[in-house]
Protein backbone atom coordinates (compact mmCIF):
# COMPACT_ATOMS: atom_id res chain seq x y z
CA UNK A 1 0.00 0.00 0.00
CA UNK A 2 1.53 3.58 -0.89
CA UNK A 3 1.65 5.89 2.02
CA UNK A 4 0.36 9.09 2.49
CA UNK A 5 2.28 12.69 3.43
CA UNK A 6 0.43 12.00 6.81
CA UNK A 7 1.26 8.01 6.84
CA UNK A 8 5.24 9.08 6.51
CA UNK A 9 4.99 12.50 9.31
CA UNK A 10 3.17 9.57 11.35
CA UNK A 11 6.25 6.95 10.69
CA UNK A 12 9.67 10.47 11.35
CA UNK A 13 7.28 11.04 14.80
CA UNK A 14 7.52 7.28 15.86
CA UNK A 15 11.12 7.44 14.92
CA UNK A 16 11.76 10.74 16.95
CA UNK A 17 10.08 8.44 19.92
CA UNK A 18 12.49 5.28 19.35
CA UNK A 19 15.32 8.14 19.19
CA UNK A 20 14.66 9.62 22.40
CA UNK A 21 14.75 5.63 24.03
CA UNK A 22 18.08 5.30 22.67
CA UNK A 23 19.15 8.81 24.11
CA UNK A 24 17.89 7.89 27.75
CA UNK A 25 19.45 4.36 27.61
CA UNK A 26 22.34 6.38 26.96
CA UNK A 27 21.87 8.43 29.35
CA UNK A 28 21.46 5.55 32.04
CA UNK A 29 25.11 4.75 31.16
CA UNK A 30 26.70 7.99 33.14
CA UNK A 31 29.70 7.99 32.86
CA UNK A 32 30.82 4.66 31.41
CA UNK A 33 33.35 5.47 28.85
CA UNK A 34 31.84 3.50 25.71
CA UNK A 35 34.01 1.16 23.25
CA UNK A 36 32.40 2.13 20.01
CA UNK A 37 32.90 -0.46 17.10
CA UNK A 38 34.05 1.61 13.94
CA UNK A 39 32.00 -0.69 11.97
CA UNK A 40 29.00 1.24 13.91
CA UNK A 41 30.63 4.59 12.75
CA UNK A 42 31.12 3.82 9.79
CA UNK A 43 28.19 2.57 8.87
CA UNK A 44 25.72 5.38 10.89
CA UNK A 45 28.20 7.54 8.68
CA UNK A 46 26.66 5.95 5.77
CA UNK A 47 23.50 5.99 6.41
CA UNK A 48 22.94 9.59 6.98
CA UNK A 49 24.97 10.74 3.88
CA UNK A 50 23.02 12.37 1.99
CA UNK A 51 22.24 10.91 -1.06
CA UNK A 52 22.29 12.43 -4.69
CA UNK A 53 19.14 12.22 -7.12
CA UNK A 54 19.72 10.17 -9.92
CA UNK A 55 20.30 11.96 -13.27
CA UNK A 56 18.47 9.43 -15.44
CA UNK A 57 14.67 8.70 -14.85
CA UNK A 58 13.69 5.76 -12.79
CA UNK A 59 12.95 2.45 -15.48
CA UNK A 60 10.98 -0.31 -14.15
CA UNK A 61 12.44 -3.73 -14.87
CA UNK A 62 8.61 -5.29 -14.83
CA UNK A 63 6.57 -5.54 -17.56
CA UNK A 64 2.88 -6.42 -17.39
CA UNK B 1 47.78 9.19 11.39
CA UNK B 2 48.78 9.57 14.63
CA UNK B 3 46.62 11.86 16.71
CA UNK B 4 47.75 12.63 20.66
CA UNK B 5 45.34 11.00 22.63
CA UNK B 6 43.94 14.64 24.58
CA UNK B 7 42.82 15.71 21.68
CA UNK B 8 40.06 13.22 20.95
CA UNK B 9 37.49 15.25 22.86
CA UNK B 10 37.85 18.25 21.42
CA UNK B 11 37.96 17.13 17.71
CA UNK B 12 35.11 15.10 18.46
CA UNK B 13 33.34 18.21 20.19
CA UNK B 14 34.50 20.26 17.40
CA UNK B 15 32.65 18.82 15.12
CA UNK B 16 29.36 18.60 16.76
CA UNK B 17 29.58 22.38 16.56
CA UNK B 18 29.63 21.69 12.90
CA UNK B 19 33.43 21.96 11.95
CA UNK B 20 33.88 20.33 8.57
CA UNK B 21 37.89 20.06 9.51
CA UNK B 22 37.36 18.58 12.64
CA UNK B 23 34.87 16.02 11.20
CA UNK B 24 37.75 14.56 8.64
CA UNK B 25 39.82 13.59 11.46
CA UNK B 26 36.87 12.81 14.04
CA UNK B 27 36.36 9.27 12.21
CA UNK B 28 40.01 8.39 12.88
CA UNK B 29 39.52 8.54 16.32
CA UNK B 30 36.28 7.23 17.39
CA UNK B 31 37.81 3.54 17.93
CA UNK B 32 38.72 5.52 20.92
CA UNK B 33 36.26 5.21 24.35
CA UNK B 34 33.62 7.58 23.91
CA UNK B 35 31.17 8.89 26.56
CA UNK B 36 27.28 8.40 26.17
CA UNK B 37 26.94 12.28 25.68
CA UNK B 38 29.66 12.18 22.89
CA UNK B 39 27.42 9.43 21.58
CA UNK B 40 24.25 10.94 21.63
CA UNK B 41 25.82 13.97 19.97
CA UNK B 42 27.39 12.20 17.48
CA UNK B 43 24.25 10.23 16.03
CA UNK B 44 22.31 13.81 16.55
CA UNK B 45 24.86 15.45 14.34
CA UNK B 46 24.48 12.55 11.54
CA UNK B 47 20.37 12.65 12.04
CA UNK B 48 20.40 16.26 11.85
CA UNK B 49 21.55 16.37 7.92
CA UNK B 50 19.02 13.51 7.08
CA UNK B 51 16.01 15.71 9.33
CA UNK B 52 16.53 18.70 6.95
CA UNK B 53 16.07 16.76 4.17
CA UNK B 54 13.43 15.51 5.46
CA UNK B 55 11.29 18.33 6.47
CA UNK B 56 12.46 20.12 3.03
CA UNK B 57 10.51 17.16 1.24
CA UNK B 58 7.34 17.16 3.78
CA UNK B 59 7.09 21.12 2.87
CA UNK B 60 7.48 20.41 -0.66
CA UNK B 61 4.85 17.28 -0.34
CA UNK B 62 2.70 20.17 1.60
CA UNK B 63 2.87 22.80 -1.12
CA UNK B 64 1.76 20.39 -3.59
CA UNK B 65 -0.74 19.37 -2.26
CA UNK B 66 -2.21 23.19 -1.51
CA UNK B 67 -1.66 23.73 -5.15
CA UNK B 68 -3.46 20.69 -5.79
CA UNK B 69 -6.48 22.14 -3.87
CA UNK B 70 -6.80 25.05 -5.51
CA UNK B 71 -6.21 23.69 -9.12
CA UNK B 72 -8.80 21.79 -8.30
CA UNK B 73 -11.20 24.73 -6.78
CA UNK B 74 -11.12 26.15 -10.41
CA UNK B 75 -11.43 23.02 -11.71
CA UNK B 76 -14.76 22.62 -9.50
CA UNK B 77 -15.78 26.61 -10.92
CA UNK B 78 -15.18 25.47 -14.69
CA UNK B 79 -17.31 22.84 -14.04
CA UNK B 80 -19.92 24.61 -12.89
CA UNK B 81 -20.70 26.21 -15.89
CA UNK B 82 -19.88 23.30 -18.33
CA UNK B 83 -22.18 23.81 -20.22
CA UNK B 84 -21.33 27.41 -20.56
CA UNK B 85 -22.24 31.04 -19.69
CA UNK B 86 -24.65 33.01 -21.69
CA UNK B 87 -25.57 37.12 -22.06
CA UNK B 88 -29.67 36.49 -21.53
CA UNK B 89 -29.65 37.33 -17.96
CA UNK B 90 -26.92 40.21 -17.61
CA UNK B 91 -26.24 40.11 -13.95
CA UNK B 92 -26.03 36.25 -13.43
CA UNK B 93 -23.55 36.05 -16.79
CA UNK B 94 -21.39 39.02 -14.92
CA UNK B 95 -21.40 37.08 -11.68
CA UNK B 96 -20.65 33.89 -13.51
CA UNK B 97 -17.57 35.20 -14.86
CA UNK B 98 -16.31 36.94 -12.07
CA UNK B 99 -16.45 33.69 -9.96
CA UNK B 100 -14.23 31.96 -12.26
CA UNK B 101 -11.84 34.93 -12.49
CA UNK B 102 -11.77 34.84 -8.89
CA UNK B 103 -11.41 31.00 -9.09
CA UNK B 104 -8.17 31.62 -11.08
CA UNK B 105 -6.80 34.87 -9.50
CA UNK B 106 -7.23 32.09 -6.02
CA UNK B 107 -5.16 29.64 -7.78
CA UNK B 108 -2.46 32.15 -9.24
CA UNK B 109 -2.19 33.16 -5.43
CA UNK B 110 -1.73 29.82 -4.26
CA UNK B 111 1.17 28.69 -6.49
CA UNK B 112 3.01 31.56 -5.71
CA UNK B 113 2.01 34.66 -8.23
CA UNK B 114 2.25 34.98 -12.05
CA UNK B 115 6.55 34.65 -11.66
CA UNK B 116 6.33 31.35 -10.60
CA UNK B 117 6.04 28.89 -14.05
CA UNK B 118 2.57 27.35 -13.06
CA UNK B 119 1.29 30.82 -12.26
CA UNK B 120 2.31 31.95 -15.51
CA UNK B 121 0.58 28.94 -17.10
CA UNK B 122 -2.37 30.00 -15.45
CA UNK B 123 -2.11 33.70 -16.07
CA UNK B 124 -2.32 32.48 -19.49
CA UNK B 125 -5.13 30.30 -19.18
CA UNK B 126 -6.91 33.48 -17.18
CA UNK B 127 -6.66 35.71 -20.38
CA UNK B 128 -8.09 33.12 -22.34
CA UNK B 129 -11.17 33.06 -20.70
CA UNK B 130 -10.99 36.91 -20.61
CA UNK B 131 -10.98 37.46 -24.28
CA UNK B 132 -13.83 34.86 -24.50
CA UNK B 133 -16.05 36.65 -21.54
CA UNK B 134 -15.08 40.11 -23.33
CA UNK B 135 -16.31 38.82 -26.56
CA UNK B 136 -12.58 40.17 -28.37
CA UNK B 137 -12.22 36.23 -29.60
CA UNK B 138 -13.54 32.93 -29.61
CA UNK B 139 -16.60 31.45 -31.64
CA UNK B 140 -18.79 34.74 -31.32
CA UNK B 141 -17.83 38.29 -29.78
CA UNK B 142 -21.07 39.00 -28.12
CA UNK B 143 -18.80 38.13 -24.83
CA UNK B 144 -20.73 34.44 -24.40
CA UNK B 145 -18.38 32.04 -23.14
CA UNK B 146 -19.29 28.65 -25.21
CA UNK B 147 -19.35 25.03 -23.76
CA UNK B 148 -16.65 23.86 -25.89
CA UNK B 149 -14.71 27.28 -24.39
CA UNK B 150 -15.35 26.09 -21.28
CA UNK B 151 -14.42 22.94 -21.78
CA UNK B 152 -10.62 24.21 -23.53
CA UNK B 153 -10.25 25.90 -20.50
CA UNK B 154 -10.74 22.74 -18.11
CA UNK B 155 -8.46 20.55 -19.96
CA UNK B 156 -5.93 23.14 -19.28
CA UNK B 157 -6.65 22.66 -15.74
CA UNK B 158 -6.34 18.48 -16.23
CA UNK B 159 -2.88 19.14 -18.01
CA UNK B 160 -1.65 21.32 -14.75
CA UNK B 161 -3.16 18.44 -12.65
CA UNK B 162 -1.59 15.96 -13.99
CA UNK B 163 2.32 17.33 -14.34
CA UNK B 164 1.40 18.10 -10.73
CA UNK B 165 0.35 14.49 -9.28
CA UNK B 166 3.63 13.54 -11.64
CA UNK B 167 6.00 15.43 -9.66
CA UNK B 168 4.56 14.50 -6.21
CA UNK B 169 4.76 11.12 -7.00
CA UNK B 170 8.31 11.50 -7.47
CA UNK B 171 8.96 13.78 -4.55
CA UNK B 172 6.76 10.98 -2.32
CA UNK B 173 9.26 7.93 -3.58
CA UNK B 174 11.74 10.62 -2.19
CA UNK B 175 10.67 11.15 0.94
CA UNK B 176 9.54 7.18 1.51
CA UNK B 177 13.64 6.59 0.59
CA UNK B 178 14.72 9.58 3.02
CA UNK B 179 12.57 8.08 5.83
CA UNK B 180 13.83 4.66 5.09
CA UNK B 181 17.35 5.43 5.22
CA UNK B 182 16.51 7.67 8.88
CA UNK B 183 14.68 4.52 9.87
CA UNK B 184 18.15 2.47 9.23
CA UNK B 185 19.74 4.49 11.17
CA UNK B 186 17.68 4.49 14.41
CA UNK B 187 17.69 0.68 13.98
CA UNK B 188 21.95 0.72 13.76
CA UNK B 189 21.75 2.93 17.00
CA UNK B 190 19.14 0.58 18.79
CA UNK B 191 21.20 -1.99 17.85
CA UNK B 192 24.47 -0.89 19.70
CA UNK B 193 22.49 0.13 22.96
CA UNK B 194 21.21 -3.50 22.83
CA UNK B 195 24.47 -5.16 22.54
CA UNK B 196 25.80 -2.59 25.00
CA UNK B 197 23.29 -3.32 27.48
CA UNK B 198 23.75 -6.94 26.92
CA UNK B 199 27.64 -7.23 27.03
CA UNK B 200 27.29 -5.16 30.58
CA UNK B 201 25.00 -7.27 31.57
CA UNK B 202 27.16 -10.62 31.01
CA UNK B 203 30.32 -8.43 32.60
CA UNK B 204 27.66 -8.02 35.99
CA UNK B 205 27.34 -12.28 35.95
CA UNK B 206 30.94 -12.89 35.67
CA UNK B 207 31.35 -10.47 38.52
CA UNK B 208 28.91 -12.19 40.26
CA UNK B 209 30.95 -15.67 39.82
Amino acid sequence: MKDTWEDLAATVARQDEEFERVRRALEALGDTQLQVPQAFLEELEELTSPRAASPTPFVHGLRA
Amino acid sequence: MSIPPNSFNNSVAAAFHGRSDAVQTEFNLMSMPLTPDLLIAFCRQKLEGLDKQVTQAMIGQKTRGDTSKALANLQQALNLKSSGIDDKDAVASKAAKEDIVAAYDAAIAQVGGVNTALGQKLALELEKFNKAANGEGGEDRTGKVSEKEIASLSEGINTMQSALNRDGEMQMLELQSLVSQRQQALQLCTNLISTMNQSAMSVVQNVGK
